[in-house]
């Protein structure tokens, strides 16, 4: 649960209408501190992390178990359902920051053309070529359609979930400690890349490239790989000396929501339903 | 998997290696679009994670590499990321399959698992094709292989045989050495920062 700057008044007038936030005693002659309880699962509203991926995952089933005449129904229903539980990814997806992301609409245009093209300049027969240019017309279209589905479905999930819930859900089905390494590689990526530039102009200074290569590449690895492992090394003794231990430590905690279990009966129901029923 | 504090944050390195190859390199490679891209950038990753093989020489420490790079590849710039995700993971699979199956404590075991991990990206396109493109685009891909093979004067089946090979052989090539480079690589790493030739 997230602790606004906005909710700090109200916690503070009426302690008991926040479940999530607790009173911790404090020591001798300090005042009682107000703090968020993390327990292994936190409210996140209607839909928590497990009904964005059941969503996602209801997305990628119909588009891989739906017979091929029932694409274009199933794509607009998922396109549908998409545009209105997640309203803001298609701004996202098209116009990140403000600015339009040209390339996509490019894509998709040339997605829907590709077999157009490819008819009118008979390159292909077959199934294809069997279904004359409205056949092609309506292949493309398809095909388009399908892949800004996935597109915005990715979009969606990656807007609605964070990568440290994806991180708990992994832990809990078997990856141990893969939070606490998600926490230090991200630490890692600026020391990396510090480390990676300073080997790299030292390269470049003493001839870079141009002769004995192979050598040169696996001096630059061993060298960026040695200095941030220097550096892991002592975030490892950090997290020693505060006594974390990976075989006690709880997985970051998953956001829960009202719908979601209802969210993954119907997802599942639903694409049960497509495979056996077409 | 059960690691200690040490391995998990040795993991972390390498992870963090493999998602930042990913990011930086990967993201310009697909989106120029070059040929074989996803083979470089496969072999380079499988190089990274058994590098980390020797200093975390425990069965699922590949295949957890591959999940905190997968991971990492969220932070990728654009929204084209599933099917990396799912290629990356898969490929620390298959080479972790491999390892598990010839025991991973030689550099043959290392060549097999890159070998195995890197083949994956010959699957990759057909799977993700299917599922991002449907069946219509699976259709185009066999129209255009028969015009192909008719504008070279082969006969479909031969065609199939020769593109496979090439295809497939390829792969096992690239993989093979970068698991043969990283058993020797690893090696080196961990008399340097070790020592000794085994993890502390």
């Amino acid at each position: 649960m997230e602790l606004r700057a906005a909710d700090e008044g109200a916690i503070r007038e009426r302690p008991e209408s926040f479940p999530g936030v607790k009173e911790v005693p404090g020591c001798r002659g300090c005042e009682p501190v107000r703090a968020v309880a993390i327990e292994g699962s936190e409210e996140a509203g209607w839909v928590g992390t497990v009904g964005h991926l059941s969503v996602f995952a209801w997305v990628v089933g119909l588009s891989v178990a739906a017979p091929p005449g029932r694409m274009d129904v199933l794509g607009v229903l998922c396109l549908a359902m998409l545009l209105i539980g997640y309203p803001g990814a298609i701004r996202r997806l098209f116009f990140p920051g403000g600015q339009i992301r040209l390339w996509l609409p490019v894509l998709l245009a040339s997605l829907a053309a590709f077999p157009v093209l490819l008819l009118s300049f008979g390159w292909v027969d077959g199934e294809l070529a069997a279904g004359g240019r409205r056949g092609a017309v309506f292949s493309g279209l398809r095909i388009a359609e399908r892949a800004l589905v996935l597109v915005l479905a990715v979009e969606a999930v990656t807007s609605s979930v964070d990568i440290a819930q994806i991180a708990g859900i992994l832990e809990r089905i078997g990856f141990r400690g893969l939070g606490f390494s998600l926490g230090v590689a991200a630490n890692l990526l600026p020391s990396l890349h510090r480390s990676w530039v300073c080997a790299r102009e030292s390269l470049w200074m003493r001839g870079g490239f141009r002769a004995q290569r192979w050598r040169a590449l696996r001096l630059l690895f061993l060298t960026v790989v040695g200095n941030t492992l220097g550096r892991s090394r002592e975030i490892a003794v950090a997290a020693e000396c505060r006594a974390y231990d990976p075989e006690r430590s709880r997985p970051a905690p998953v956001r829960k929501g009202r719908l979601d279990g209802w969210l993954v009966v119907l997802c599942v129901a639903s694409v049960l339903g497509v495979i056996f029923l077409g | 998997m059960r690691y200690s504090t040490r391995e998990l944050v040795s993991l972390a390195v390498f992870g963090t290696l493999w998602g930042a190859i990913e990011i930086v390199p990967g993201s310009v490679l697909h989106a120029m679009g070059l040929p074989l891209s996803g083979v470089v950038m496969a072999a380079s990753g499988l190089f990274v994670a058994l590098v980390g093989r020797r200093f975390v020489p425990r069965a699922g420490s590949v295949l957890f590499v591959g999940a905190l790079a997968a991971l990492l590849k969220l932070f990728s710039v654009g929204s084209i990321v599933l099917g990396p995700m799912i290629g990356i993971f898969a490929e620390a699979g298959m080479a972790e399959l491999g390892l598990l199956a010839t025991g991973g404590g030689s550099a043959l075991s290392f060549a097999v698992a890159g070998a195995l991990g890197v083949c994956w990206t010959a699957a990759h396109p057909f799977l993700t094709g299917v599922v991002l493109f449907g069946r219509d685009f699976m259709a185009i891909w066999s129209g255009l292989l028969d015009a192909a093979s008719r504008s070279m004067g082969m006969d479909a089946g031969q065609a199939v045989v020769w593109v496979v090979a090439v295809w497939v052989g390829a792969r096992v090539v690239a993989g093979a050495a970068a698991g043969w480079v990283a058993w020797g690589v690893g090696r080196v790493l961990l008399e340097r920062v070790y020592g000794t030739q085994s993890s502390g």
